[in-house]
Order: C-alpha cells, then sequence, then structure tokens
C-alpha cells in the first residue's frame, strides 16, 4: 500500500505548445491525415468508390449512344455531343448515390462502431474533428471524381467514335478538363453535404433518407407538381442547384428559373454549409 | 491526476452522478467501484470530455480535457474495447490515432507488440475476440506514453493470463508514477490491484480510502475470540460498544472493535484467552456492506405468490 515513487516519474508530461492559428493550423493537418488513414482502411471507401467507376463506365456511353438517337430520330434538335457532358449525366444522375454511399459511414460507423469515443479523445476539438473529415473527404472525392469524369468522359467519346453515331461526337480538351472540375466538385459538395447531416442524425438510415431526400425525392416532387413557386424552389434545391453549375444541357431539360452556373455554384455551396453548420452545432452541444 | 469538483450528470429525472468530489492522486491504482448503474462510466466519460456535466467539474492535470494540448500524451482511456470500426485493421485503427498527434509509426508496432498483437496487426478489428480487443484498446491508450490512464472495466474477456497480464501492466504503470484509474465490477480483482479504492452508488461517493482501510474498516474486520470464559469478556465488549455472535460454546465473534483493544479488555477483565484471531473482511464483503442502500436493481420478488 506504499505510494510507490522508486521509478522515475513516467514521460515527462509534454509541455504545451503555444496556442495560436500555427498550432490549430497543425493539429488540422495532422487530424486530416488520421481521417484519410481511416477513409482507405474500410472497405466501404473502396465498394463505393467501384460502384461509382461501375455506375460511370456503364452509364456515360449509354447516355451518348441514347442522346444521339434521338438526334437521329429527330426526337431533339441535332446539335454537338461533348464527351465530357455525358459524364457529367452519369455523375448527376447515379455516381453521386455512390459518392453518398461511401460518404455517409464517414460519420455514421463512427456512432454504429462507437469509434467516435476513441476519434475524440485523440481530437477533443469537435469542430475540428469534423474540419478534418470534411478535408480529407473532399480531397479524396474531388479527386475520384476527376478519375471517374475523364474515364466517362474518354468512353462516351470512343463510343461516339462508332461509325452508326459518328459526326455528333465533340471533345474539346479545354471544355473536358472544366466539365470534369465542375462534377468533381459537385460530388464534392454532395458528399460534404452528406457528412454534415450525418453529424447531426448519427444514424445511418437517417441520414440516406434525408439526403436522398433533399437531392432526389423533393425536387422530383415539386417538379411534377408544376405549381410556379415549387419549380422556383425545386431550381434551387442542391441536384437542381448542382445541374446549373455544371452548366450541361444534357443532364435536364432547361428550366426557366433556372439558376445561372455562378448563382448554381453559390447554392450549392450554402446547402453544403448549412449541412455542416447542422452537424458541428449538434457535435459540440450533445454528448458523443 | 483527476480532479472532481461537484461533479453532476443528470439523464432526464435520473441523477446518474450526484456532487462528485474526488482526487485521483498519481503513483497508485485506484480502484473505481460500485454496482451496476452506479454512474462509473458516465464518470469516466465526463473525464474524458465525451459527456458534458450538468454541473461541477471534471479536469485531468488541472484542465478539462478538451483543453489539453495533444491529449494523447497526458491520458490514456479505454471505456470500450469494442469501440473500433470492425471493417479496419488493429494497426489501421491505431495509426490513425497516432496520426492525429504526429507520433512516429513505429510507435505502433511497437504497441502492438507489447500487447501481443503484433500477428494479427492488419487483421480486421472485427474478428478480433474480446480479450484481443481489450488488447488492442490498451495499445490505444498506450500510445502516448501519458501519465494517466483510465480503464473501465478492462479484464473483461481476458482469460487468466491476460488478467495477470494487465494486473502487472497497472501495477507497473503505478509503480513508473502514472495515475492509474481503472473501474471494476470484480472486487476480488480489485483486491489484487488497486492500492487505493473509490466506491459510488447511485452515483454518489460511499467512500474514498486506501485498500486496506477498507479491509481493515472495524466495521468489517471480525475477530474470533475463544475462551473458556466468554460472559465476562462479553459485556466488557459490549461496553465498548462492539458487536458480538456467538456462533459456538466458547466462540465470539466480535465486530467493530480492532483487536488490540479486545486483547487489552481480556487482559485486564482477567478472561483466559485461548485464541484472538482477525478473520480479514474480503473486499467483497466490505463492498457489499458498503452499496447495500445503493443497489439500483435488485431483484424483486414482490409479485411472485
Amino acid at each position: 500500500m506504499t505510494t510507490s515513487t522508486r521509478h522515475p516519474a513516467p514521460a515527462a508530461p509534454v509541455a504545451d505548445r503555444v496556442p495560436g492559428p500555427a498550432r490549430a493550423l497543425a493539429d488540422l493537418a495532422a487530424a486530416a491525415s488520421a481521417e484519410w488513414v481511416k477513409l482507405r482502411s474500410v472497405r466501404s471507401t473502396w465498394w463505393g468508390t467501384a460502384a461509382a467507376l461501375a455506375l460511370m463506365a456503364a452509364v456515360a456511353p449509354s447516355a451518348a449512344v441514347a442522346t444521339i438517337s434521338n438526334m437521329q430520330n429527330d426526337l431533339v434538335a441535332s446539335a454537338d455531343v461533348p464527351a465530357s457532358e455525358m459524364a457529367a449525366y452519369a455523375t448527376l444522375w447515379v455516381v453521386q448515390f455512390a459518392v453518398i454511399a461511401l460518404s455517409l459511414p464517414v460519420i455514421t460507423s463512427e456512432y454504429s462502431s462507437r469509434s467516435i469515443h476513441p476519434t475524440l479523445q485523440a481530437v477533443p476539438a469537435r469542430a475540428r474533428m469534423l474540419a478534418a473529415k470534411t478535408l480529407s473527404l473532399t480531397a479524396f472525392v474531388f479527386g475520384a471524381g476527376l478519375v471517374l469524369a475523364t474515364i466517362g468522359t474518354l468512353l462516351s467519346y470512343l463510343v461516339m467514335l462508332h461509325p452508326v453515331f459518328e459526326g455528333y461526337g465533340v471533345l474539346d480538351p479545354g471544355e473536358a478538363v472544366a466539365d470534369a472540375v465542375r462534377q468533381s466538385a459537385y460530388l464534392a459538395a454532395v458528399a460534404v453535404l452528406t457528412l454534415g447531416v450525418g453529424t447531426a442524425l448519427r444514424s445511418a438510415a437517417a441520414t440516406l433518407t434525408t439526403v436522398f431526400m433533399l437531392i432526389m425525392g423533393l425536387p422530383l416532387m415539386l417538379l411534377l407538381l408544376g405549381n410556379e413557386i415549387g419549380v422556383y424552389l425545386a431550381d434551387r434545391l442542391p441536384f437542381a442547384a448542382g445541374v446549373s453549375f455544371v452548366d450541361s444541357a444534357f443532364v435536364m431539360g432547361q428550366s426557366p428559373d433556372a439558376l445561372s452556373p455562378a448563382a448554381g455554384g453559390m447554392v450549392l455551396m450554402c446547402w453544403t454549409a448549412a449541412a455542416l453548420a447542422a452537424g458541428t452545432l449538434v457535435l459540440l452541444r450533445r454528448d458523443a | 491526476m483527476i480532479t472532481l469538483r461537484g461533479l453532476t450528470k443528470r439523464y432526464g429525472d435520473i441523477l446518474a452522478v450526484d456532487s462528485l468530489d474526488l482526487e485521483v492522486r498519481p503513483g497508485r491504482v485506484t480502484g473505481f467501484l460500485g454496482p451496476n448503474g452506479a454512474g462509473k462510466t458516465t464518470t469516466m466519460r465526463m473525464v474524458l470530455g465525451l459527456d458534458r456535466p450538468t454541473r461541477g467539474q471534471a479536469l485531468v492535470q488541472g484542465r478539462p480535457y478538451r483543453e489539453l494540448d495533444r491529449p494523447l500524451h497526458h491520458v490514456g482511456a479505454v471505456l470500450d474495447a469494442r469501440a473500433v470500426h470492425p471493417d479496419r485493421s488493429a494497426r489501421a485503427h491505431l495509426l490513425s490515432l497516432a496520426r492525429t498527434h504526429r507520433i512516429p509509426e513505429r510507435r505502433v508496432d511497437e504497441v502492438l507488440q507489447t500487447v501481443g498483437l503484433a500477428e494479427v496487426a492488419r487483421k480486421r478489428a472485427g474478428t478480433f475476440s474480446l480479450g484481443m480487443s481489450q488488447r488492442l484498446g490498451i495499445a490505444s491508450a498506450l500510445l502516448g506514453d501519458p501519465g494517466l490512464l483510465i480503464f473501465d472495466e478492462p479484464v473483461n474477456g481476458l482469460d487468466p493470463d491476460g488478467v495477470r497480464w494487465i494486473r502487472d501492466l497497472m501495477r507497473s504503470m503505478a509503480e513508473e508514477g502514472r495515475t492509474v484509474f481503472v473501474s471494476s465490477h470484480l472486487m476480488s480483482e480489485m483486491q489484487l490491484t488497486a492500492d487505493h479504492l473509490v466506491v459510488i452508488g447511485r452515483g454518489r461517493l460511499i467512500t474514498d480510502a486506501p485498500l486496506a482501510e477498507v479491509l481493515g474498516n472495524s466495521a468489517w474486520t471480525a475477530v474470533l475470540v475463544r475462551t473458556p470464559h466468554p460472559e465476562d469478556l462479553v459485556t466488557a465488549l459490549e461496553g465498548e460498544g462492539a458487536g458480538v455472535e456467538r456462533p459456538g460454546p466458547g466462540e465470539l465473534v466480535v465486530t467493530g472493535v480492532p483487536v488490540e483493544r479486545i486483547g487489552e479488555l481480556a487482559h485486564r477483565t482477567g478472561v483466559l484467552l485461548h485464541e484472538l484471531s482477525t478473520r480479514d473482511a474480503s473486499l467483497e464483503q466490505a463492498y457489499r456492506e458498503l452499496t447495500a442502500d445503493s443497489v439500483q436493481y435488485t431483484t424483486e420478488n414482490r409479485n411472485r405468490p
């Protein structure tokens, strides 16, 4: 029962570093690198990426074929069909759901496995933890988006080289790069939106339902109702804002209320920021 | 060093932790005991900044956990060994924690070695047995070489070798001058590991004392007396306020008076003694007495016919 101090004190307590922006930034970078280790070390990330790839490879060339067929059958006015916009079509209609599937567990699995405890023990500044997740997820999804867009664009272009579809497909490198960047930015925005909603709701099922309703269910319902205010609102929900931002006439018929690409980008960013803000608020206030 | 000041946590109508004042000091193993639902885990969660106290403060090295610079170098804690993404390998789990503090990768391999998981380092944590998970949890606690270790029920699911291993680990950590705060419902385990005991019930502090004091408290340590003439001694003992039981002719079991005092009384009253010996109360027994009033989930038989 003696209080033993025979051994030297342990690990001399680490001296505090000087607080300030430099320390905060260093800690954020370290936390983001930790989040990247987590992101790459679970299968859901790679399954989601593989699914995104498969969907892109299947849908982008199919969209090219369908679009040109419609033009050949005079269902729509003939025009140049940029290969990169076929990739955009795939990104907005299908690929984004694979990205949601890989983004969702970044936070919801922390709660379902309770690994949020070790996570917050290592990074007790909760806003920093979420910022770190945001950074690593954004970087990964944006990078993956560029690869996906490139593959979709090239496959679409290859299909359109076939003699049956000749004369429609175009591939302007400058436009293609711009399209790829915009699609990837859209995917990153959707990924962060999912992360924000997931942080606020914690449950995977609730998050998936909410994100899907926000991106697909709600705007579809409003557009189908056709009410003027409804359509106006639908154009300002994340999906339509994304369509405006991506700036392709092929993704969805042009709406009279559609936003300009810049405004679409801004509105999309606002949605993402709102979701992150909601997540941060819950994270800071609720017990882990 | 952990300091609790009036620490209180309320969930709706239930006071999970009620005005706890406590200091957990370095250089010894402090056992944290209490029946299920006593508030042990909630207290630990507040110490780690996972839960916000309703009132009061939980301080680590004099500061709230959230204000610690590089907390893993101050505190290593395992609340729930299973709290690892089942899909992630043991190594990736530790590496992600290490990265937050720029702890070098070789330290990850070092702690994996220490806890004996080096060979399964790349296996998914979801395939681990509870014992292996406990070891992984301990590896994560050791990662930053912290001065304070907090374990919630660490021997759960460990085989006897594992139990001995963690007992030795905690002892040596304390001997090195670290603070070790460990909760357990296994009293026998605490008796072997802890130097100091903190017992709570219904969120309230029941006792905060050295192990020997809890065990040696006269209220729980019985003294066996054998004498051919008990009557005179009983009178004297009862005069001292002792509890006296008579299990057999010429036998007394005395509680509430230290053994030295009984010897003195026997001498003074001139009673011949055949035996005078202490029977150490087991911690189990002491603990049961301590928490008797505060067990929340006792079985109720009232509705049975």
